[in-house]
C-alpha cells in the first residue's frame, strides 16, 4: 500500500503560502515574512530572497527541450506578480489585479502566464509581462485555478467551478461544493478534475463537470489539492491533515503534517515527490513508499525512497537493493527483469542475478518506465528513449512533432516487442506507431486514426507464431476497439460501455470489464480472419457486484485476471485457462496437442480460437476437424474445396477469400508464376465485381467471353437489362459459346494440374470451379466420402456416441 | 478586506480551536454576530475572568459589549481595538481581529514548542509510574523526618560532648606549640598509622593465601578436566568399539529365537495331540463301559438262564440223578473191590481224608455260592464221598469256568480303557497269569501236601 514517508523543515517566520519544485529539484517555498526560499531536494535551505510584500504562489516556466529554464513568476498580496530569475533577481514588477494577485501559473509551453486575482479577474500575459486579455471577470475573487491540457481553464469562484476555454465563449460550470471553493487541480494526464472547498470536502470530476468520488467531510477546511503529474495520485491537504489519494478518489495514506494547515502542494514532474507549505511556516516533505510491483513469484516493494526489498516468494528470500546515491523516482519488474530508476540514474537487474546490475547514467530522470520482452521505454520529460535490457543499451528514440511528456503515461504508451504506440498529444484521436528497432515512424501503419478521443491504448505482447500486433483502443465513449498494426486496416468495434481492458502477458487473450461483465475474447485476432467466429469466442461473466463501477484491470497473468475496484480494494477474477494453453500449442505448431486439448474441453470458444488459428496458420486440416466441432457446415465444405485445389497460390488466395479479403486473393493469383488468370477473373465474375473481371480480361486479352458469358447468364438469371456500355460494345464484337468457354477451362485446368504435379480428378470435372456466387461450389463425390467418414469419426464427447449434428451432416441433401 | 489576512485569520482560527469553521467569505458581508462571537470567545480564552455580557440585540448592547472588550484588551493584553472598524463588521473588522489572533496564535505556538519537548501523547501507564514515585517520596520524607526528630532528641547529650570537642580544636587551633592536645593527636595518630599498617599486611597475607588457594583450584580444576576428558575419548572410543562376543552373541540370539519357535510350534502339536488323545479316550471309555454293561447284562441274562434251568429241570434231575446213581452204586461194588485190594497201603489214607476234606472246602464254598446246589447236595448222601468228588468236580469246573471268566473281566473293567490291544494283551496276559497262578496254587497246595 502506498503511503508518504512525511519530513518537515521549518526555515520561514510566519505562514508558508506557497512552494513549488524547480528543474534539477529545488524548492521554492514564499511565505508571509516576505522570503521566498530555495530549498535542496532533502530539505537543506540553499538561499533566501527578500522580497517587499508576501508571495502567495510562485510558478516556474516550463523547461523546453534541452534548456533548463531560469525564470519564475510569484504573485504577490499586493496585487503585482514579479518574474524573477533562479538566482532570485526581480526581472520585472507587473501590477496585475485589484487586491492580492492569488495565483499565477504558466501554460505547459511557457509561451503565456495566466494569473487571478482577488478581483475575480483571469488575465493572460506574454512571457515578457504584456497583457495580452483578460477572458474571466468573476463576481467574486478567484481563489484557485488550474490550466487543462488544451488550453482550458479551470477555475474555482465562490462555490462553483468552471471550465472555460480561452478565446472562446462557451464555458461550463457547475456547483461543486457546499461551502467555497478553495482549492482545484486538473489533471492534463487522466482530464480529471480535484476540487477542495470548504465544507470539508474533497471531489472528483471529470472534465465535464461529472462528478466521480465525493470524500467524507473532515474536520476541516481543505486547503489545497495537487494531482501527480502521471495522474496516479493526487494530494489533498487540510489543517493538520495531508492526504494521498488515488486517482478514483479513495485515500491511501493520511499523515499528520506539522499542526497548521497545508495551503499549497506541489509534486515533482517524476511525481514521486510532494512539497507542502504549512500554515505554521514549516515545508513539509513527502516522498512515495511502499509502492510495490508483483511480478510473477516477485514482490518489490519500495520500503524507504533508497531502499528497495526484493521478496522471492518461491523459497522466502529477501534481497535488498540499496540505492545510496539517489532516491528511487520509478521501478518496474516483469520479463525476468527489474528496472529501477534514481533521480540520475537506471538500474537493470535479472531476475535471475540481483548482484549485478546494469547502471548507466539517465541525463533526465526517467519517470515512467514500460518493460516488454526485450526492451524497456523510460520517459524523460523531454524524450522517450528505448533501451535494451542487455547493458542498457539505448536503442532508439521515437520522436515527432508536438510529444508533450507531460501528458503521456501508461495509458497512452504502449510497447510491444517490435512496435511502440503513443498517443498524439494534440489530437487524442491519433494513435502514432513506431518501430522500436529504428524509432522511425512504423512502415506502413504509420498512425491509426481512431474517430473519438482515445483514453487508453495498449499493444498485444506476444510474438510468437504467425503474430499479428493488435491495439486496443478505450475511447472517450467508452468503447473498445481492435486494430492490427501490421497492415492499414479498418479497426473493429469490439465492445461499448468498457471501463477497462488489457491484453493477457502470454496469449492473445482480451478481457475487459464492461458494464457490470468481465468479457474474455479469446482470439481477437479473429476479427480479420473469420469475423463470425468472433462472438463464440468471448466468454462473460457477471462481476458487477465484485468489481462495482469503475474498476481498473490490475493484472492478467496466467488464468488470473486482478481488478482494482474505484473504492481501493483488488478483486481476482479467475478466466479459463485452455485459450492460453491453446494459443501455447498452435503457436508453437503443436497442432495434435491443440486438438486433443480442445477435444478434451468441448467448449465453443476453444474450437473458434482453433478454427481462427488454422485458418491463420493455413493448416486446412485442423480447421476443417474444428469446424467440423462447431457445425459450421458451409466453412466446413469450404474448407475441403480449399484442400482439393491443386496450386498453392489458388489455395492461399481462397484462404483470402475466407478471411474476406478479396484483393489479396485477386494479388495473390496474379501474382503466381504464371498468373492464374482464369481463377483471378472467376473470382470476380463470383464476387458480380464484373467491372473488375472484364477489365482483367480485356487487359490479358483472355476469358473476355467467358465474362460475357457469365454475365449473360446473371442478367437472365436477374431479369435484368445490360447497361453497363463497356459489356455492350464487347457483346456486339464478341461471341461467345458456353462449350468453348468450357473447353478453355478445361484447358486451363489441365495446365494447372500440371504444373501442380497432381493428376486432375477424372470425375467431376467441371465442378472444381465454382459455378456460381461467393459459399457455392459442388464438392466431388471422393470429398463427400471423405466427408462422411471424418464426420462418423470425428470428434466424440466423452460418454460416446457421436455428436447428433454430425448425423445430419452426413445425410445432407445435395447442394 | 484582504485576501492574506482573511487567509491567515482563518488559519489562526482553526489553529487555536475556534468551534465554528471560519471561511475566507464570512466578512464579505457585514456579519456582526461573527465578529461579536469571535470577540467574546477571544476575551474568555484570553482571561475567563473577564466578565463581558453577550447581549448583542440592540444597537446600545453592541456598543457595550464592544466597548468592554476593547477595553478589556486595551488593559490586560495591551492590544488597542478599533471598536467603530469592529462595529462595521466587514473585512476591516478582521485586521482588528487579526491582532487579537496572532497574539493568541503566538502564544499558542509558544506552548506547543514548550510542550513539544515531552513526548505529545502522555500515556495513562505513565502517569501511574509517576504516582508510585510520589508516594514513596512522601514516605521518605516522613520517615526522613522522624530520624530527625529522634536525633533532635539525643541533642541534650550530645552537646556537652560536641562542646568539649569544640573546645580542644579550638585550643589546638589556638597554639600551634607542643601541647598535650597535640601529642595525644600524634600518639593517636601513630596508633592508627600502626593499626593500619597491621591490616594491610594481614589482607596481604590473606590475598596471598587466596592466591595460593585458587592456584591450587585451577590446577586441581585442570587436572580433573584433562580427566574428564580423557574419561569422554575412552567412553566414546569404548562405544566405538564392538565387542568380540557380540557375532556370536547375535548368532546365538538368533538361533534362540529359531528354537524358541520350533519349541513353540511343537508345543503346540504337543497340546493339540494331548486334546486329541483326551477326547479319543473319553470316546474310548464310553464304548467301554457300553461294552461292561452289555456284558454285564449279558452275563445276567446267562445266569438267570442257568438258574431257570436248574429251577425247571429239578424232576428231571432227580431222575437223571437215580439213574446215575444206580450206576455209581456197580461203580462202588468194583471200587470197593480194589479198595480191598489196596487196604495194605494205609498211608493213602490221610491223603484221601484230605482230598475229602478238600472237596468238603470245596462244598462248603460252592454252597456259600449257590444255596439250591448246595441244598440239593446236601439233601445227597454225605457218605457217598466218590460221588460228590465227580459231582464237586463238575460243580467246581463250572465254577472255574465262572471264576476265569470273572477273572477275564475284572482286570478290564479295573485298568479302565488304556490301550485296547495293550488291554487284550493284558487281559490275555492276566487270563494267563491266573491260570498259571491257579495252577500254581493248584500245585503249591498239593506241594504243601
Amino acid at each position: 500500500m502506498v503511503r508518504l514517508e512525511v519530513s518537515q523543515h521549518t526555515e520561514h517566520k510566519e505562514v508558508a503560502a506557497c512552494v513549488e519544485w524547480g528543474p534539477n529539484y529545488e524548492l521554492m517555498s514564499g511565505s508571509d515574512d516576505m522570503q521566498i526560499v530555495r530549498w535542496s531536494v532533502d530539505g537543506d535551505m540553499l538561499a533566501k530572497t527578500t522580497l517587499d510584500s508576501c508571495a502567495t504562489s510562485i510558478a516556474w516556466m516550463p523547461s523546453i527541450g534541452k534548456s533548463v529554464s531560469d525564470l519564475y513568476a510569484v504573485s504577490c498580496t499586493d496585487g503585482t506578480y514579479r518574474l524573477m530569475t533562479g538566482n532570485g533577481r526581480e526581472d520585472r514588477k507587473v501590477r496585475a489585479h485589484h487586491g492580492a494577485a492569488i495565483r499565477v501559473a504558466w501554460t505547459f509551453d511557457g509561451t503565456a502566464l495566466y494569473s487571478a486575482g482577488e478581483d475575480g479577474e483571469l488575465k493572460v500575459w506574454s512571457k515578457t509581462g504584456n497583457l495580452r486579455s483578460t477572458p474571466i471577470k468573476a463576481a467574486s475573487p478567484i481563489y484557485c485555478f488550474a490550466i487543462g491540457a488544451s488550453e482550458e481553464v479551470c477555475y474555482a469562484c465562490d462555490r462553483k467551478v468552471h471550465v472555460s476555454s480561452v478565446g472562446e465563449r462557451k464555458a461550463q460550470s457547475w456547483k461543486a461544493h457546499e461551502g467555497i471553493v478553495l482549492c482545484v487541480d486538473w489533471n492534463t494526464v487522466n482530464n480529471l478534475i480535484v476540487s477542495g472547498g470548504e465544507d470539508c470536502r474533497y471531489k472528483v470530476w471529470d472534465a465535464l463537470g461529472r462528478q466521480l468520488y465525493q470524500s467524507q467531510p473532515y474536520a476541516h477546511v481543505i486547503t489545497s489539492v495537487a494531482w501527480t503529474p502521471n495522474g496516479a495520485y493526487f494530494a489533498v491537504g487540510a489543517f493538520n491533515m495531508l492526504r494521498l489519494c488515488d486517482r478514483t478518489g479513495w485515500s491511501c495514506c493520511r499523515e499528520h503534517a506539522g499542526g497548521g494547515s497545508i495551503l499549497d502542494i506541489s509534486w515533482t514532474t517524476d511525481g514521486t515527490q510532494l512539497a507542502g507549505a504549512s500554515g505554521t511556516g514549516a515545508i513539509v516533505l513527502g516522498q512515495l513508499v511502499d509502492r510495490c510491483h508483483e511480478w510473477n513469484y516477485f514482490e518489490v516493494t519500495l520500503e524507504t525512497p533508497r531502499l528497495v526489498v526484493v521478496n522471492d516468494l518461491s523459497n522466502d528470500t529477501y534481497e535488498k537493493l540499496d540505492f545510496s546515491r539517489d532516491r528511487v523516482v520509478e521501478m518496474a519488474v516483469g520479463y525476468g527483469h527489474l528496472v529501477v530508476t534514481t533521480t540520475t540514474q537506471c538500474y537493470v537487474y535479472s531476475t535471475s542475478n540481483w548482484n549485478t546490475p546494469y547502471i548507466f547514467d539517465t541525463p533526465q530522470t526517467l519517470s515512467l518506465v514500460l518493460l516488454s520482452d526485450r526492451h524497456f521505454l523510460g520517459m524523460a520529460p523531454s524524450s522517450l528513449t528505448i533501451y535494451a535490457y542487455d547493458g542498457g543499451r539505448k536503442v532508439s528514440q521515437p520522436r515527432f512533432h508536438g510529444l508533450r511528456t507531460e501528458i503521456l503515461s501508461a495509458t497512452s504508451i504502449s510497447l510491444a516487442p517490435d512496435v511502440v504506440a503513443i498517443l498524439d498529444g494534440a489530437d487524442k484521436k491519433l494513435v502514432r506507431l513506431f518501430d522500436v528497432a529504428t524509432g522511425a515512424p512504423r512502415a506502413g501503419v504509420e498512425t491509426i486514426q481512431h474517430k473519438k478521443d482515445v483514453t487508453f491504448l495498449a499493444l498485444n505482447q506476444n510474438m510468437a507464431g504467425s503474430f499479428v500486433r493488435q491495439l486496443i483502443v478505450i475511447d472517450s465513449n467508452k468503447e473498445l476497439h481492435v486494430y492490427q498494426t501490421n497492415a492499414a486496416s479498418h479497426g473493429h468495434k469490439l465492445q461499448t460501455q468498457v471501463d477497462a481492458a488489457s491484453w493477457h502477458d502470454k496469449s492473445e487473450m482480451l478481457a475487459a470489464i464492461a458494464d457490470g461483465q468481465l468479457l474474455v475474447w479469446a482470439y481477437p485476432q479473429i476479427v480479420w480472419i473469420d469475423r463470425d467466429l468472433l462472438p463464440s469466442t468471448v466468454t462473460s461473466k457477471d462481476v458487477g457486484t465484485e468489481v462495482g463501477k469503475l474498476p481498473t484491470i490490475v493484472s492478467f497473468r496466467d488464468s488470473r485476471l486482478v481488478a482494482r475496484r474505484a473504492d481501493g480494494p483488488l478483486v481476482t477474477a479467475t478466466v479459463s485457462p485452455h485459450p492460453a494453453a491453446l494459443f501455447g500449442f498452435a503457436s508453437t505448431g503443436r497442432w495434435n496437442e491443440a486438438l486433443r486439448l480442445c477435444q478434451f474441453v468441448e467448449d465453443e470458444p476453444c474450437w473458434a480460437m482453433m478454427a481462427a488459428m488454422a485458418i491463420n496458420d493455413r493448416n486446412l486440416d485442423v480447421a476443417e476437424i474444428s469446424f467440423a466441432a462447431l457445425k459450421l457446415i458451409d466453412k466446413l465444405e469450404y474448407v475441403l474445396y480449399i484442400k482439393g485445389l491443386p496450386s498453392e497460390e489458388a489455395t492461399n488466395a481462397e484462404i483470402a477469400l475466407l478471411k474476406r479479403r478479396p484483393e489479396d486473393a485477386e494479388r495473390i493469383l496474379l501474382q503466381a508464376t504464371p498468373p492464374l488468370l482464369y481463377r483471378a477473373i472467376k473470382l470476380n465474375i463470383r464476387l458480380f465485381r464484373w467491372g473488375r473481371a472484364l477489365e482483367l480480361a480485356v487487359k490479358h486479352r483472355s476469358h473476355v467471353d467467358t465474362v460475357l458469358a457469365y454475365r449473360a447468364r446473371y442478367l437472365k438469371d436477374f431479369k435484368k437489362e445490360e447497361k453497363d456500355d463497356r459489356f455492350k460494345q464487347l457483346n456486339d464484337s464478341v461471341k461467345w459459346d458456353w462449350a468453348q468457354i468450357k473447353a478453355k477451362k478445361d484447358l486451363e485446368k489441365k495446365e494447372e494440374y500440371a504444373r501442380a504435379g497432381k493428376p486432375m480428378p477424372e470425375k467431376d470435372k467441371n465442378s472444381c470451379f465454382p459455378s456460381g456466387g461467393l459459399g457455392e461450389y459442388k464438392i466431388t463425390a471422393q470429398d463427400r466420402g471423405e466427408l462422411r467418414s471424418r464426420c462418423s469419426t470425428g470428434p466424440k464427447k466423452p460418454g460416446g456416441g457421436a455428436v447428433p449434428g454430425w448425423g445430419m451432416m452426413a445425410s445432407m441433401p445435395r447442394a | 478586506m484582504s485576501y492574506r489576512e482573511l487567509r491567515n485569520f482563518a488559519e489562526q482560527m482553526r489553529a487555536l480551536g475556534y468551534q465554528r469553521i471560519v471561511s475566507v467569505e464570512n466578512f464579505r458581508t457585514p456579519n456582526f454576530e461573527l465578529v461579536a462571537s469571535v470577540l467574546y470567545w477571544m476575551v474568555k480564552r484570553y482571561d475567563p475572568d473577564i466578565s463581558v455580557s453577550d447581549s448583542i440585540e440592540t444597537e446600545d448592547d453592541r456598543i457595550e459589549f464592544l466597548t468592554t472588550v476593547a477595553n478589556a484588551f486595551a488593559s490586560k493584553a495591551k492590544i488597542r481595538l478599533n471598536t467603530k472598524k469592529l462595529y462595521a463588521a466587514d473585512g476591516r473588522a478582521v485586521k482588528e481581529l487579526l491582532k487579537v489572533a496572532s497574539m493568541l496564535y503566538r502564544a499558542s505556538r509558544v506552548n506547543e514548542e514548550e510542550t513539544a519537548a515531552p513526548p505529545e501523547v502522555i500515556s495513562l501507564s505513565s502517569r501511574i509510574k509517576d504516582i508510585k514515585a510520589a508516594r514513596t517520596l512522601a514516605t521518605d520524607v516522613t520517615e526522613l523526618g522522624a530520624k530527625l526528630y529522634d536525633l533532635l532528641g539525643t541533642e541534650k547529650e550530645v552537646k556537652p560532648e560536641r562542646q568539649r570537642a569544640l573546645s580542644f580544636l579550638d585550643t589546638i587551633s589556638s597554639t600551634l606549640d607542643n601541647t598535650p592536645e597535640h601529642r595525644h593527636i600524634q600518639k593517636s595518630i601513630n596508633d592508627l598509622i600502626a593499626t593500619a599498617r597491621d591490616d594491610a599486611e594481614n589482607t596481604k597475607k590473606q590475598c596471598d593465601e587466596l592466591q595460593a588457594d585458587e592456584r591450587a583450584l585451577d590446577a586441581k580444576i585442570k587436572k580433573k578436566q584433562s580427566e574428564l576428558e580423557r574419561h569422554e575419548k575412552r567412553l566414546k572410543s569404548l562405544q566405538t568399539v564392538r565387542p568380540a562376543f557380540m557375532d556370536e552373541y547375535e548368532k546365538l540370539e538368533k538361533d534362540l529365537e529359531k528354537q524358541y519357535a520350533a519349541y513353540l510350534e511343537r508345543y503346540r502339536n504337543l497340546d493339540y495331540l494331548q486334546f486329541e488323545l483326551d477326547t479319543y479316550n473319553k470316546t474310548e471309555k464310553e464304548k467301554m463301559e457300553e461294552n461292561d454293561r452289555s456284558l454285564k447284562r449279558m452275563q445276567k441274562r446267562l445266569r438267570e438262564e442257568e438258574l431257570r434251568l436248574l429251577r425247571g429241570d429239578e424232576e428231571l434231575n432227580d431222575q437223571s440223578l437215580d439213574e446215575t446213581l444206580a450206576a455209581a452204586d456197580t461203580n462202588r461194588d468194583a471200587s470197593r473191590n480194589k479198595r480191598a485190594a489196596d487196604d495194605d497201603a494205609i498211608t493213602t489214607k490221610p491223603k484221601a481224608a484230605s482230598s475229602s476234606s478238600n472237596a468238603a472246602n470245596r462244598r462248603r464254598s460252592s454252597h456259600a455260592r449257590d444255596g439250591p446246589s448246595s441244598r440239593v447236595q446236601g439233601t445227597m448222601d454225605p457218605s457217598v464221598d466218590a460221588d460228590d468228588d465227580e459231582s464237586d468236580i463238575d460243580s467246581d469246573e463250572i465254577s472255574h469256568d465262572s471264576e476265569s471268566d470273572s477273572v477275564s473281566i475284572a482286570p478290564s473293567s479295573n485298568n479302565g480303557s488304556d490301550d485296547i490291544d495293550d488291554d487284550d494283551e493284558a487281559s490275555e496276559m492276566s487270563e494267563g497269569e491266573e491260570d498259571e497262578s491257579n495252577y500254581a496254587s493248584g500245585h503249591s497246595s498239593t506241594g504243601e501236601f
